[in-house]
């Protein structure tokens, strides 16, 4: 990477790298409006949970005196556009953001403030008579907060609670054409550094479609599959989830199934396998340990992998780098499609072998 | 008027947000929890599942760990709460040995905090553990100085499942009061006598 601009709160791996390190403020610095799917108890906050997405306000930021110097990333991309001149007029960025804003639109002549931005969609979503400032601790309303019932699902809002399953992608082969005419406006033959160029354009059907997995060639001794998922204590990676002291705490203490490797009953008798055994589990590319914990929450050839323990390194809570790390079974050759070429997501369940340790 | 909780276990999805939005209201030490959910399963695979229990102080009626306490630390309140007064209380424990539901904590020892090889307590540690007493036993108090200034318990505001109620027992039009008729909402332990405030749906 030639040049590395990074606007961070931490000094994480990323501002290490980094040629620039842009100072972020935290959040309660910022005035704003943020995507979510979950609100820190006691901050009271505006809500729209009922069209798909869950949207927040976070509460008036303007008594607050930030303690450095810093400017939200927000504004730094606003400053950014108006450098680089994308910033106004019918197609600059704000027109683009004015597309969500049809009632309480911005200015397109003049720069907007990331307070004047927010307002704007709190009065879109929620009536003309919303101001920022009563997102304040003491008068905060909770709007549309906490839906129950059938109006957090999308069928009570078709016609007789049909449901409706959108099977085709349309978006898919729009982006696929998209992409083609500017590689080919580029003077690009395919995509860069991507040897399988056929594999990579399958990803784009716009149909569910099967692909064989490169897994089912692992030799017979690889009996088993590893899976890996999200847990409700353990859901996300992002935000140092497993290196926060109470959450690693409560897992350990009270979630026997956290921090451990899931194996079935029948399985784990076959192997010799006793629960709270150390086990290694092998795949054709690395291998990891953890505890085993025998159980009849999952299937007879599959050692589960619950949350995203195990992942270690210098900057993070050492804490992190408990239980089995699941990522040290997976292959990265994108040649066999072990990697999603949408996401860049390693999409894989890889064939494994299971032993005590 | 008597305060209360019911707790649907059909919405409980066992993520123990509750019990970190309790540690993070009281600022509890490694260790210390007034509140918790307990992970089991039953049934064999295919048909097996994970079950999750919210545990609290119960604030009974008849509670065990008042009778007990020698030296009136422990006091049933005319609202329903079970409190404890920390100048009162000498961690003797015979109060943790009562409790049928295990839920009460003792602060054994200055607490070292989470960062223990990081060169003492963290700014926020040093805060929060003053107002831990050490010698003396600790529990869920319904969060009596929110629900005073109109607020929720800490863990009925977070619940993401909404899974938790908390209102006035005595009053047969609450939230309560209805979800306890309406779904045979059951106490955790009854044989035990203590006649529980904690009531749920699903066990």
């Amino acid at each position: 990477m030639p040049f590395h601009v990074v606007s961070t709160l931490v000094y994480d791996e990323n501002a290490v790298l980094a040629d620039i390190v842009l100072p972020d403020k935290p959040f309660l610095e910022k005035d704003g409006r943020y995507g979510g799917s979950s609100a820190p108890p006691g901050h009271k906050v505006a809500v729209e949970a009922t069209r798909g997405g869950v949207y927040f306000l976070w509460r008036d930021a303007s008594a607050i005196t930030p303690v450095y110097n810093a400017q939200a990333m927000d504004e730094m991309l606003i400053d950014l556009a108006e450098a680089t001149g994308i910033l106004y007029g019918k197609t600059g960025m704000i027109s683009k953001i004015n597309a969500s804003l049809a009632k309480f639109p911005l200015d397109t002549t003049k720069k907007f403030t990331i307070r004047q931005y927010s307002e704007a969609f709190l009065k879109q979503n929620f009536g003309a008579e919303m101001k920022l400032s009563d997102m304040t601790d003491a008068h905060a309303p909770m709007l549309a907060y906490n839906t129950r019932g059938a109006k957090n699902y999308n069928y009570s809002y078709w016609p007789n609670n049909t449901t409706r399953h959108p099977m085709y992608f349309v978006m898919l082969p729009r982006v696929a054409a998209q992409l083609k005419q500017n590689l080919k406006k580029s003077g690009l033959p395919g995509i860069p550094g991507w040897n399988n160029q056929e594999d990579y354009w399958k990803a784009f059907q716009p149909i569910p479609t099967w692909v064989p997995c490169h897994e089912f060639n692992a030799p017979a001794d690889y009996d088993m599959w590893a899976i890996n998922w999200k847990t409700p204590m353990g859901p996300f990676y992002c935000g140092n989830t497993y290196g926060n002291v109470w959450l690693h705490e409560t897992m350990k203490t009270w979630d026997p199934y956290e921090y451990a490797l899931w194996i079935n009953s029948a399985t784990a008798a076959k192997k010799g396998i006793k629960d709270g055994d150390t086990i290694v589990v092998e795949s054709r590319y690395g291998k990891t340990q953890g505890m085993a914990r025998v159980t009849e929450l999952i299937h007879p050839d599959v050692i589960g992998f619950p949350a995203g323990h195990g992942a270690a390194s210098s900057m993070a809570n050492p804490i992190t780098a408990e239980g089995g790390y699941f990522n040290a079974l997976c292959n990265l050759d994108e040649n066999n499609m072990a990697l999603d070429p949408l996401t860049a997501q390693v999409e894989e369940g890889p064939a494994v072998k299971v032993y005590k340790a | 008027m008597k305060y209360g909780m019911v707790i649907d276990l059909r919405r409980c999805i066992g993520c123990n947000a509750c019990t970190v939005a309790c540690k993070q209201q009281y600022g509890n030490p490694p260790g210390i929890f007034y509140s918790h959910v307990g992970i089991t399963e039953v049934g064999k695979y295919p048909n097996a599942r994970q079950v999750p229990l919210p545990v609290l102080c119960n604030h009974c009626d008849n509670p065990p760990c008042v009778d007990v306490c020698p030296t009136g630390a422990s006091q049933k309140q005319s609202n329903g709460m079970v409190l404890i007064d920390d100048d009162k209380c000498i961690g003797c424990r015979y109060c943790m040995v009562a409790c049928p539901y295990n839920v009460r904590q003792f602060i054994g020892s200055e607490p070292k905090g989470y960062y223990p090889d990081k060169g003492g307590l963290t700014t926020y540690e040093t805060v929060a553990y003053a107002q831990h007493q050490v010698g003396t036993v600790e529990k869920c108090s319904f969060c009596a100085t929110r629900v005073a200034a109109g607020q929720l318990p800490a863990c009925v505001l977070t619940c993401v499942g909404q899974a938790r109620f908390f209102g006035d027992l005595d009053d047969p039009n609450s939230e309560v009061s209805q979800l306890i008729v309406k779904f045979d909402a059951k106490p955790l332990n009854p044989e035990a006598g203590t006649k529980p405030n904690v009531f749920y749906i699903g066990l």
